[in-house]
């Protein structure tokens, strides 16, 4: 045996022993996420910034740190396996991720430390976004009209109905004093009273919507299967479709520090417009990647992350 | 003394029957000549396996539901832009077709662009549509090409069925080894013949390139190149009757071991069909083997009837007197070789078992030919005055050679070579420790990396996502284990971990299906690529794999998970197979196991531990019983120590040159290494004979030993030299361990026979007693 392998062993007793001490402690602690060579290059779903730091989570609950830009990741053992689909900082100490069996941890110290604080693993949705107003007050919400809510930082949850109707709540973001989700079946929900109630908005589309931009303007962007890409400059009273020349789901937006919009999906499916979203022209990743995320770094580069792992968009890309 | 009576007993059955035994002969040749011909090339895939050992049992078991290993595949590779034109999709549609009434071809299994089971599914508003890749109504316009690579999109096929670049497209096929109808084996290297003629004669054309790679294109390709094994052969044995001529100065006296030594090779070979073996391109090198071996005793028989007829005797005396001296040393080396060669049944792989019967079946051959056969045809030799005036001509010439080979024998010089021995024993044991077992290089290790195959399969590597080394973990469960979460979790974790060993270039087991299906049946969202803890959900997701994807069996009990590796040097493979124990040391489920293992490389795991495990045995099994056949002759533990030391050390030396030359111990070397100990231990005990017989003689060591080299050193000389320049020219051959096996006996024949003549006398000049220089007469 090699020195390396010797060590790993050493490694793990050391966490075998570790996980010993701690199960009285921490429950489930026997299902801490397992350090992995290529957790970099696995599926990677959600991305954050905690400062400059870059955080990124994603199957098996891995969740990586980079403290240089997104240059190089160290993984973080979180105590779940349960795969990660967002996460959120509210200032560059606190923060939040969201995952299947509705778990959902939190990070009090710029995400180097990552604690259990809700878990339900009997057949439940999964968690699929969240989002925290301050940093007592967030929402976490996910399939089949689950909607979480905490009034204590994240410590406890409370679920409740936002609507009749039990629909994937896909994403949410915060468009000036309100709050929009997009939602399965076409739906989108509107809160005009920070996340009290919600009304349901229409847009002529009967497929599923999987995000929401807001621009810098208040207009928003809203996209979802199938290349569906609308956009409203009155906070959702009117949508306007616009073509994109595509048919791949589109899951996520983001518009740079420069004004330049960007909406990627599926299939390596990147849109970019270079005027205020009125307009997209399609560009193709060669590699045909499906992003689930993407994010601006503190230098201006935009991190992806999705089935590929994670990756900083090369610039030609984005002209 | 016991044994001249019986030497006298034989020599008077032999001398006195000599019509009816050479009656005898003639009879066995020629019926051994007829069973000759019913002699056919055997390649099959199972005789290559240890059957035997822990892996290959799980082979049994599941290699006919997953099979994988005996695929072929076609790549079909556009020379200058993409697929997506008329021309190529005309061929490809052509070639798919053809590829179906490939006899042998299971047909429900293959699989390319045009095939029903290739098919894209899409996520729309209200669920999942889908369809043939290339619709019923294709036409290669320009639109029904479009609507096709739109379509190969959505079949994510890119990377299996289509290259990476759009550059080439593949039409895979699995072989059937029983062919259902008629009940027969396949024929693999018919197979592969018909794949060239029907597949790359036909579409290889200016536009288009076509590579084939799969075992049946191995076994093909291999047999081909043994076809021209035969003419390195021929080179061989054309080189040695030139270079017996040169040595006996006597067209009769060439004719006569020669004919001996094919005589012994016939008899091998028509003993194969009698015992129902066909000869593989493997077991190709025995009877050059037994040949080479043949020339050299009957070299040994008659140099010692030459040397007794230039003192003078009446032919018939002389044939029996060379007959009396040889026929114990002889017996006792070819013993010695059938040892040898029995002692690699020990590796439990049919065809190294084949190999290792007729091999001792061919030695045993010769033990009648050369110490029969040979003598008696040497008594009806009648040489004359010009021959004697030649041979005495070459006796003066190499008389200074004798004399400079003579002082290994003097006590100085004797320690130099000691000393330079141990210097090379230092250096074997130094550099052979780090041979490695198995293979070390790209591609299939029976070819040459630059081979058409191996060129066709980097080509295939390079362009598409597909691994060509593959070691699949065989996971047992309960029936409907993969509806269970726990368990397909378990085994997807199984799987990740496999996947981070380095070394491994990626992993495809159900798991990793199932979420991807289960994420497209939620709209493709990439947030839902998980195991679905709701049962119904994950019916659903295993519910779109067939049992064709080989991914699992009807009851859902078995899953292979295919761990596709980097390349198959050894240190790779035993990286992945000791993390795999090592897993399912450390994640004892009740109800899950992981077994070892198929695929290629797992045939090569369980055939290097197979390897690794049986090379002491055998070297101590030759080396035993070597040794112990050298004590029953000379009852001397010095005799013995000076036989067997120089063998000793060659055998280290062998393993250095290995290490040295990136020669991996594997099947086809390790017999060699075996062979080479067998080889040598004839010219030891030749010399040792002659020099004790004229010790006994009352000659001081140095003269015994001049007297020695004279006649029996003449042969060792001769042979080793002869059958090394044979066997040097195998490495040019086209088959790889051909090449390297070439390189090796080369150095064995030629080491071991400057072990016998230098270190030999060497040894004797300090082991034995002395005997006093001017000692008279008794």
């Amino acid at each position: 045996m090699c020195p390396r392998s010797k060590t790993s062993h050493h490694i793990v007793a050391l966490t075998c022993l570790l996980i010993l001490i701690m199960v009285p402690i921490t429950a489930g602690a026997d299902n801490n996420s397992v350090a992995a060579r290529l957790a970099p290059e696995a599926l990677l779903l959600g991305a954050a910034r905690a400062g400059e730091d870059l955080i990124v989570v994603g199957e098996r609950g891995h969740l990586l740190r980079s403290t240089d830009l997104g240059k190089s990741w160290q993984q973080i053992i979180v105590p779940t396996q349960a795969t990660l689909t967002a996460i959120t900082f509210i200032d560059p100490q606190h923060g939040w991720a969201v995952g299947h069996d509705l778990t959902i941890l939190k990070t009090t110290d710029g995400g180097q430390n990552w604690h259990l604080v809700h878990q339900d693993i009997d057949e439940q949705p999964p968690l699929l976004s969240v989002f925290f107003l301050d940093i007592n007050r967030g929402f976490a919400l996910g399939a089949y009209g689950t909607f979480l809510e905490t009034d204590d930082g994240g410590r406890t949850w409370e679920q409740r109905w936002i609507s009749e109707d039990d629909f994937h709540l896909n994403a949410i973001a915060a468009v000036g004093d309100h709050l929009f989700i997009a939602a399965e079946a076409g739906i989108v929900y509107r809160s005009d009273d920070q996340g009290e109630t919600f009304i349901e908005l229409t847009p002529d589309y009967s497929g599923s919507f999987f995000g929401i931009l807001p621009l810098k303007d208040t207009s928003l962007l809203l996209f979802g299967l199938r290349g569906h890409l609308f956009r409203s400059d009155n906070l959702g009273e009117n949508w306007r479709q616009l073509p994109t020349d595509t048919e791949a789901g589109l899951t996520t937006g983001l518009q740079l520090k420069d004004g330049t919009s960007l909406i990627a999906g599926l299939s390596g499916t990147l849109l970019v417009s270079k005027d205020h979203g009125q307009s997209y022209s399609v560009r193709q990743d060669p590699d045909r990647k499906g992003f689930s995320k993407l994010l601006e770094t503190a230098d201006g580069g935009v991190l992806a992350v999705g089935d590929f792992g994670v990756t900083l968009l090369p610039q030609s890309l984005l002209r | 003394m016991k044994r001249d009576r019986i030497t006298n007993l034989l020599e008077g059955l032999i001398f006195g029957n000599r019509p009816l035994l050479l009656g005898f002969f003639l009879i066995m040749t020629i019926l051994m000549g007829i069973s000759l011909s019913q002699l056919r090339i055997d390649a099959g895939f199972a005789k290559l396996l240890p059957l035997e050992h822990e892996y290959m049992q799980t082979y049994i078991e599941h290699g006919q539901e997953f099979g994988g290993a005996n695929r072929v595949m076609i790549a079909l590779m556009a020379k200058e832009g993409d697929i997506f034109t008329a021309d190529f999709f005309e061929t490809l549609e052509q070639a798919t077709d053809d590829v179906f009434f490939i006899p042998g071809v299971d047909r429900s299994q293959v699989s390319s662009l045009f095939t029903p089971n290739v098919r894209y599914t899409e996520v729309v508003e209200d669920g999942i549509a889908g369809g043939n890749v290339v619709p019923a109504d294709f036409t290669p316009t320009a639109e029904g090409l479009e609507r096709v690579r739109e379509n190969i999109l959505k079949a994510g096929i890119v990377g299996r069925l289509v290259a990476n670049d759009f550059s080439g497209a593949m039409i895979s096929a699995e072989l059937l080894e029983i062919d259902p109808g008629s009940g027969e084996r396949l024929d693999f290297i018919h197979a592969s013949a018909l794949l060239e003629e029907k597949i790359r004669e036909t579409y290889q054309s200016d536009r288009i390139d076509v590579h084939i790679i799969g075992f049946a294109k191995v076994v093909g390709d291999i047999a081909d190149g043994a076809q021209r094994v035969v003419l390195f052969f021929l080179i061989a044995f054309i080189i040695t009757t030139v270079l017996v001529f040169l040595y006996t100065r006597s067209v009769i006296l060439t004719l006569i071991p020669l004919a001996c030594s094919l005589t012994a090779v016939i008899w091998q070979l028509g003993m194969l069909p009698v015992l129902g073996y066909g000869i593989d391109p493997m077991g190709l090198l025995v009877p050059f083997l037994i040949f080479a071996i043949g020339v050299s005793h009957a070299v040994q028989m008659i140099t010692a009837n030459t040397a007794e007829v230039r003192a003078g005797a009446q032919r018939i005396d002389a044939a029996k007197a060379s007959f009396r001296q040889l026929l114990l040393p002889g017996f006792v080396a070819l013993a010695s070789d059938t040892i040898g060669f029995i002692t690699i049944r020990l590796i439990e792989i049919q065809v190294i078992q084949e190999m290792a019967v007729t091999a001792s079946l061919g030695v045993a051959a010769i033990i009648l030919t050369n110490l029969v056969l040979l003598p008696i045809l040497l008594s009806y030799v009648r040489t004359g005055n010009r021959y004697h005036r030649r041979v005495n001509q070459q006796v003066q010439v190499l008389k200074p050679v004798w004399r400079f080979f003579e002082q290994a024998a003097e006590p100085r010089p004797a320690r130099i070579i000691i000393g330079v021995a141990l210097v090379l024993f230092a250096f074997g044991a130094w550099k052979g420790a780090d041979v490695k077992i198995g293979d070390m290089h790209r591609g299939v290790p029976e070819l040459r990396t630059d081979s058409r195959y191996n060129m066709d399969s980097d080509v295939i590597t390079t362009h598409f996502s597909i691994g060509v080394d593959l070691l699949s973990v065989i996971v047992e469960t309960e029936a409907d284990g993969c509806i269970d979460y726990d368990i397909m979790s378990a085994v997807d974790r199984f799987a990740w971990h496999m996947n981070n060993v380095p070394g491994v270039q990626s992993v495809v087991g159900l798991p990793g299906i199932a979420k991807t299906i289960y994420s497209g049946w939620n709209e493709g969202s990439l947030k839902w690529r998980v195991l679905p803890r709701n049962q119904s959900s994950m019916v659903q997701a295993v519910g779109y794999v067939p049992t064709s994807s080989r991914l699992l069996n009807s009851d859902c009990s078995v899953m292979p998970i295919m761990i596709f590796t980097e390349d198959h040097k050894a240190e790779t493979i035993d990286r992945i197979v000791a993390e795999v124990k090592s897993y399912r040391n450390q994640h004892p489920y009740e109800n899950i196991s992981f077994r070892l293992a198929t695929g290629n490389v797992g045939v090569m795991a369980a055939t290097n531990e197979e390897v690794s495990a049986a090379q002491f045995p055998i070297l101590l099994y030759v080396f035993g019983a070597v040794i112990l056949l050298c004590y029953i002759q000379f009852r001397s533990i010095r005799a013995v120590l000076c036989i067997v030391l120089p063998l000793g050390l060659v055998s280290l030396l062998a393993y250095a040159l290995m290490s040295l030359l990136e020669i991996g111990l594997k099947v086809s070397t390790l017999p060699v290494v075996a062979l080479g100990v067998g080889v040598g231990v004839d010219y030891g005990i030749y010399i040792f004979s002659r020099l004790r017989s004229n010790l006994s003689k009352g000659m001081p060591l140095q003269q015994a030993y001049l007297h020695t080299l004279a006649v029996t050193g003449n042969g060792v000389v001769f042979t080793g030299a002869t059958l090394a320049i044979g066997v040097a020219t195998w490495i040019f051959s086209p088959l790889k361990f051909q090449a390297d096996m070439g390189i090796l006996l080369t150095f064995m024949f030629l080491v071991n026979m400057l072990g016998a003549i230098l270190l030999l006398p060497a040894l004797a000049c300090l082991l034995l007693p002395k005997n006093k220089p001017e000692q008279p007469q008794p």
